[in-house]
């Protein structure tokens, strides 16, 4: 035991560590340990309470269902007197009963553990004996034990899911310390006298803290654990230093008055000079806001990915994605950047996976479908990138989680985590103004709402004078989303997203003199869906865990042109996935589910039918019109199953089966089977094939417009590749695929019979198509400060229409597709980044000719062969710059996104005179460049 | 799946309307439909429009040539089916073994093409429709099936040849329309459709009238001239479309569309229209002939057409010519 001192007693304080001990049926003992703040000074800033960026610890052992006490009142214990003199500092553990109302009894003390320093400022410990408390500590820990109250334990089981309170039986700590506190003052100066007459120069290890403080991270307002914190006195004095706490909390003592520099440099920060006037007198307190040297906004919502149970991923996270230029901060965009993914037309949304249509492919948002991807096909998408945690793209031999695509998967992840404090952003650009809020209700549930609304009808109103078309509604777009995220238990969570989007344009031509009446009187143009997405994961056990996904809404589009021409549907969605996953050993998963969509709609329209892929285009005025109004119902249930083999640490087989009905149309049952060969650290071998099944389109199927008795669409795919992982932050992707399309679609001048009558066939299962190809990709992850991608495609997509006698080129077929991609992060937060892309030109048909229809009183356009051409090579540089600024508790983010940097006139398609004798190259984009900024706190 | 339920249906209307708006903001930079610098079939006349039995029937085309144009050669067909128009229309002989008739029905090497319709009776006509539409016979790809509402629907195709009588599909001029052989009923009823009729064309208030180019001083450049077609809103038959017969209130109102057409100068407008409650006769009538892009140094003959059409396959034309002579 150390010689007595001169030392005041302080306020002591709490500090909790609970462990469980459950009583009765339940054997498992756990402990778990949190550190409360310290109390502060009262004249002190009160510092912010910060959670660690981590999630705390999962206390080991607390059995599934059971929510441990929570504290709701203390009381101070009173540093005993008779410690006093010998500054000696006290860990005192007691157990306690914690009844089912929360009162604490049958206080029990286990441990006592004593500190001190002694002469050579060494920190010592000793454990006392429970029975002797000649100090005082036990009795004033039990003292204040009695007056605690607590928040009983919550049970949650079979009998009782929503869970009941129940005694238990814990251990609790509370620790004495000394410390100084402002009315000590004087007291202090008693302290630190001293004969020796160098002891006023001298930092006194065991002297009272004056100064101490806590680090927190500049703009946005987290702790930093772990910090050197280092002090001098200027000029010649002493040097010390000290490590920040997990609250980012530092402590001085006994420093010499004077003036102190006290520096923070760690490596990825700016470093942090500051004096300080410090005294023996007072306890100076202070917070300390460092600024990152490169500011990652969203580097905690890196999460770790997903084990892959596809041979294929291109797995994206919305931090590395959203720098990309020409991308207009759009995430889902990015993947047209993708190696297999041809570019779209005038920047448009399509996504053409593996030299196939649109259609063919699949997109989702958590498991459940997408009902449209862009605003206005192509301009902004509906969904923000902040709602979203990653991205996965599959662009072929995709798993039996997926089915009724063809060709690729696009699924996007939302957000499913646990706010730790409340953050936002607005966000304002060349297209829209958006805001985006999330924060925590309680401990357990994170709420997120984001809006977004487009300003280009303002820009085009004020310009409507000078422009031929008179607009009753300017374009204009907004979308919303609402969501919930509750951590019901340690074992569930649940979200509910509430999310829609609207798209509206309605103009009159100003001189409508030389239209046809039928088409006089307006364009009008809407689409919008409204929809409810409600998520339940659970971790039934450690080997089994279940998804439920369940999607309801309306959505509905809408055209006309004047009287003659409109097109309205209406439907109502409803989807709903549930998947089980069985961990039977270290080897051996199974995955089980069914995916069900149900879409009853109504459909009017009155409209030439329109061109299929591969046509030369509709002659509108000598097209027959076909008018339609039906009601329909589109049923498809499904169910799945896959077994994920990894018989050792380098393979890994995923055999599965998918069957799916279609309405109509009868069963389809694929079979699937993926690869994955770790044949060292550096090389991982990959193969799949699978064959795969679509319904045809209802306006293909329609009675009136198409074929009613269409089959399935199909396809065979194989894949062969492999992976090279280079470096920690770089890898190397090589594949090789082929697609066999079966029972295509196609354009049929046959005639069925139907009920004794003649009727034209329209459409048939005729069509064939085969697709091959060799993707690279070459990546550096975001590490460093810099990520980018070199991606190269070199394919060929074919089609043979029924009735044909060649194949002939599909419409996007682009033989070589190149895209260079990088973005590094400079110093003072800006960062840089580039997109070059050097892609082939789309075939096209050329036109030989033409006939003249008296009847419509329009030449006909009389075409070549079928995509016998190509149009010439489309390259193009993109540009991006942003800037940010970092304030203590928000920041600013500028960039510029030049899109088509070097204004190159790229041909996308031909105009041509009224009797297609001429011709007039229709170019793309010109250089564009895109403004925006965004202040997020 | 609903993403893309009906992507094509919506890229048809988006075309329209994207048809549209683009021209309306289109710059002249191609030849404007309305101009004739060279061979060009601009409609058929067809007398009687829709054809009785017994009738004679006069096809007589609207053609539109240069100046310093070759001796023209025609060549007519009707015929029950024909290649598209991708396919140059052409009439193959016969349609297969399954169709007892021939399928070219009629056809000349004459300028004004005409034929007498007692080539089919009304009992043919519908013998034939009902073998067309029948799911039995085996019929070319291209042969659509007819729509048998009034009568039997024919293609009349038309070839010019300029400078020589055969000359490739690519360089002849090549149009087609729709004849239809009318059942016995359909030819007695009172709403039968006739040809529209133009009395005439006025220039500035001063009637042009045919064979007599009339003389016009541009005393201003930019001057606009006034174009006036003289059409009577009575050309404008009533009439019970075939899917309205019965129902009350069937009788509507036929639409008439009028292409100016001319071989020199700015036409305010190509197309007029004339629709019950959205377009008036007026609109249809009025038109402006600007010389201001090119203004003429010498006197310049102007040749102008103007074809006016029904929405049931009648027809009308005049053409008249003026001499637009510079300020001094």
């Amino acid at each position: 035991m150390p010689a007595s001192r001169n030392l005041r007693p302080l306020p002591a304080l709490c500090a909790l560590a609970a462990s469980l001990l459950i009583g009765g049926a339940l054997a498992h003992e756990a402990t778990a340990q949190d550190v409360a703040p310290a109390a502060p000074p009262p004249d002190a800033e009160a510092p912010t309470a910060e959670p660690a960026d981590e999630p705390t610890a999962e206390p080991a052992g607390i059995p599934a269902g059971l929510t441990p006490p929570e504290l709701v009142s203390s009381v101070e214990a009173e540093y005993p007197p008779d410690a006093w003199d010998d500054e000696i500092e006290a860990d005192v553990v007691l157990q306690i009963d914690v009844s089912a109302e929360g009162e604490v009894g049958n206080i029990t003390p286990v441990r006592v553990l004593y500190y001190w320093y002694d002469e050579n400022g060494d920190l010592q410990e000793e454990e006392g004996d429970v029975d002797d408390d000649s100090l005082g500590f036990i009795r004033s820990a039990v003292e204040a034990m009695s007056g605690y109250r607590f928040r009983p334990a919550i049970l949650a089981d079979d009998d009782n899911p929503d869970g009941r309170p129940i005694p238990v039986q814990l251990t609790w700590r509370i620790g004495f310390v000394v410390e100084q506190q402002d009315e000590r003052t004087v007291e202090l100066d008693e302290a630190f006298e001293s004969d020796d007459p160098a002891d006023a120069d001298r930092v006194l290890p065991d002297g009272p803290v004056n100064l101490r403080g806590q680090v927190l991270e500049r703009g946005r307002r987290r702790t930093l654990a772990g910090m050197r914190v280092q002090a001098y006195r200027e000029p010649d004095g002493p040097r010390i230093d000290t490590l920040t706490d997990d609250d980012g909390r530092f402590t001085f003592r006994g420093l010499p008055a004077g003036t102190w520099l006290i520096v923070i440099d760690e490596a990825g920060f700016l470093p942090l000079e500051v004096n300080e006037q410090v005294t023996r007198e007072d306890l100076v307190d202070v917070v300390y806001r460092v600024e990152r040297e490169y500011f990652d906004e969203y580097r905690s919502q890196t999460v770790e990915a997903p084990p892959a149970r596809e041979v294929t991923r291109r797995r994206l996270e919305v931090q590395e994605i959203q720098r990309i230029p020409g991308n207009n901060n759009d995430a889902i965009r990015v993947v047209q950047n993708l190696p297999g993914v041809a570019r779209a037309a005038f920047s448009g949304g399509d996504i053409i996976v593996r030299g196939s249509e649109p259609n063919d492919s699949a997109f989702f948002i958590d498991g459940m479908p997408i009902p449209t991807l862009y605003h206005f096909g192509g301009l902004r998408a509906v969904v923000p990138s902040e709602l979203l945690q990653d991205l996965n793209f599959y662009p072929g031999n995709f798993g039996v989680r997926y089915g009724r695509a063809t060709a690729g998967v696009l699924e996007v992840t939302t957000t499913h985590r646990q706010a730790e404090e409340w953050s936002g952003h607005i966000d304002a650009n060349l297209f829209d103004t958006g805001v985006f809020f999330q924060g925590p209700i309680g401990d357990r549930v994170t709420v997120q709402f984001g809006a977004r609304r487009s300003y280009i009808d303002g820009v085009l109103a004020a310009a409507s004078a000078v422009i031929p078309v008179q607009f009753t509604v300017a374009p204009r777009y907004y979308d919303y989303q609402a969501r919930v995220i509750w951590q019901i238990n340690d074992t569930n969570t649940a979200s509910l997203m509430l999310f829609g989007s609207d798209d509206l344009v309605d103009l009159v031509l100003r001189d409508q003199s030389g239209l046809d009446p039928g088409i006089r009187g307006g364009f009008r143009s809407i689409s919008n869906f409204h929809n409810a997405l409600l998520r339940w994961d659970t971790r039934i056990s450690d080997t089994l865990t279940n998804e439920v996904r369940f999607l309801a809404g309306i959505q509905g589009f809408g055209a006309s042109a004047g009287q003659d021409f409109y097109l309205d549907l209406a439907l109502r969605n409803f989807a709903f996935r549930d998947e089980l996953a069985w961990r039977a050993s270290d080897t051996v998963t199974l995955r089980t589910g069914v995916d069900i969509r149900a879409t009853p709609g109504t459909l009017g329209v009155r409209l030439p039918r329109p061109p299929r892929e591969g046509e030369a285009g509709v002659d509108f005025a000598a097209a027959p019109v076909v008018e339609a109004e039906q009601d329909f119902r589109i049923y498809t249930p499904g169910i799945y199953a896959e077994l994920d083999l990894q018989p050792n640490e380098s393979l890994q087989i995923i055999p599965g089966v998918r069957a799916d009905y279609f309405r109509g149309r009868g069963w389809s049952v694929d079979g699937r089977l993926g690869a994955r060969y770790s044949v060292s650290d550096l090389v991982t071998l990959k193969g799949a094939v699978g064959s795969y099944s679509r319904a045809p389109d209802p306006d293909e199927t329609s009675r009136v417009f198409g074929n009613p008795d269409l089959a399935l669409e199909r396809a065979l795919q194989y894949s062969l590749g492999f992976e090279l992982d280079l470096t920690e932050f770089l890898e190397f992707d090589v594949e090789v695929f082929y697609k066999d399309l079966r029972r295509l679609v196609s354009r049929s001048d046959g005639v069925l019979e139907r009920e004794g009558e003649a009727f034209p066939e329209v459409y048939n299962n005729g069509g064939r198509g085969r697709v091959y190809g060799a993707e690279f990709f070459l990546r550096h992850q975001l590490a460093n400060n810099f990520f980018g991608w070199l991606t190269y495609t070199i394919s060929r997509s074919e089609r043979l229409d029924s009735g044909a006698d060649a194949w002939r080129l599909f419409d996007s077929d682009q033989t070589h597709i190149l895209a260079l991609i990088g973005s590094y992060n400079l110093p003072r937060n800006w960062s840089v980044g580039a997109r070059y892309r050097l892609i082939s030109g789309n075939p096209f048909t050329p036109l030989i000719g033409s006939t003249f229809d008296v009847d419509n009183d329009t030449y006909i356009r009389v075409a070549g062969p079928p995509n016998s051409d190509r149009n010439r090579l489309f390259h193009q540089l993109d540009v991006r710059v942003d800037k940010r600024w970092i304030f203590d508790r928000w920041t600013l983010n500028a960039y510029l996104d030049l899109q088509n940097a070097y204004n190159r006139m790229n041909p996308e398609g031909f105009r041509y005179s009224y009797d297609y004798s001429e011709t007039d190259i229709v170019t793309g984009l010109p250089i564009i460049p895109a403004f925006g900024i965004r202040a997020e706190f | 799946m609903a993403t893309h339920l009906s992507s094509p249906l919506r890229l048809t209307l988006l075309l329209l309307v994207t048809l549209a708006v683009t021209s309306a903001c289109d710059p002249a930079d191609f030849e404007s439909f309305n101009r004739i610098s060279k061979l060009r079939v601009l409609a058929f006349v067809v007398d009687p429009p829709e054809v009785a039995p017994g009738e004679e029937v006069s096809v007589s085309p609207v053609v539109g040539t240069a100046p310093d144009g070759g001796p023209l050669f025609w060549s007519w067909q009707l015929c029950l089916a024909t290649r598209g128009p991708s396919e140059f229309f052409r009439c193959p002989e016969r349609l297969g073994d399954d169709v007892p008739f021939p399928n070219v029905i009629a056809s000349s090497q004459d300028e004004v093409f005409t034929f007498t319709q007692d080539l089919l009776d009304d009992g043919t006509l519908r013998q034939i429709c009902e073998v067309l539409n029948s799911p039995a016979v085996t019929l070319p790809s291209f042969v659509e099936l007819p729509v048998c509402e009034i009568g039997l629907p024919l293609r009349l195709v038309l070839r010019v040849c300029e400078g020589e009588p055969d000359c490739d599909d690519l360089d002849a001029e090549i149009a087609s329309r729709t004849l239809v052989l009318l059942f016995d009923e359909e030819a007695a009823r009172a709403d039968r459709n006739v040809n529209p009729a133009i009395a005439g064309l006025m220039i500035d208030d001063q009637i042009v009238r045919a064979g007599e180019p009339t003389v016009i001083r541009l005393d201003d450049p930019e001057r606009e001239l006034q174009l006036t077609a003289l059409v009577n809103a009575a050309v404008a038959q009533r009439f019970e479309p075939f899917a309205r017969r019965g129902e009350p209130d069937a009788e509507v109102l036929e639409q008439l569309r009028l292409t100016w057409f001319s071989t020199a100068g700015d036409l305010g407008k190509g197309v007029g229209f004339f629709a019950d409650g959205i377009a008036t006769l007026e609109e249809l009538q009025a038109n402006t002939l600007s010389f201001a892009d090119e203004p003429p140094a010498e006197p310049l003959t102007v040749g102008i057409w103007l074809v006016l059409r029904d929405n049931r396959q009648g027809a009308a034309t005049i053409y008249r010519e003026i001499i637009v002579e510079p300020a001094p």
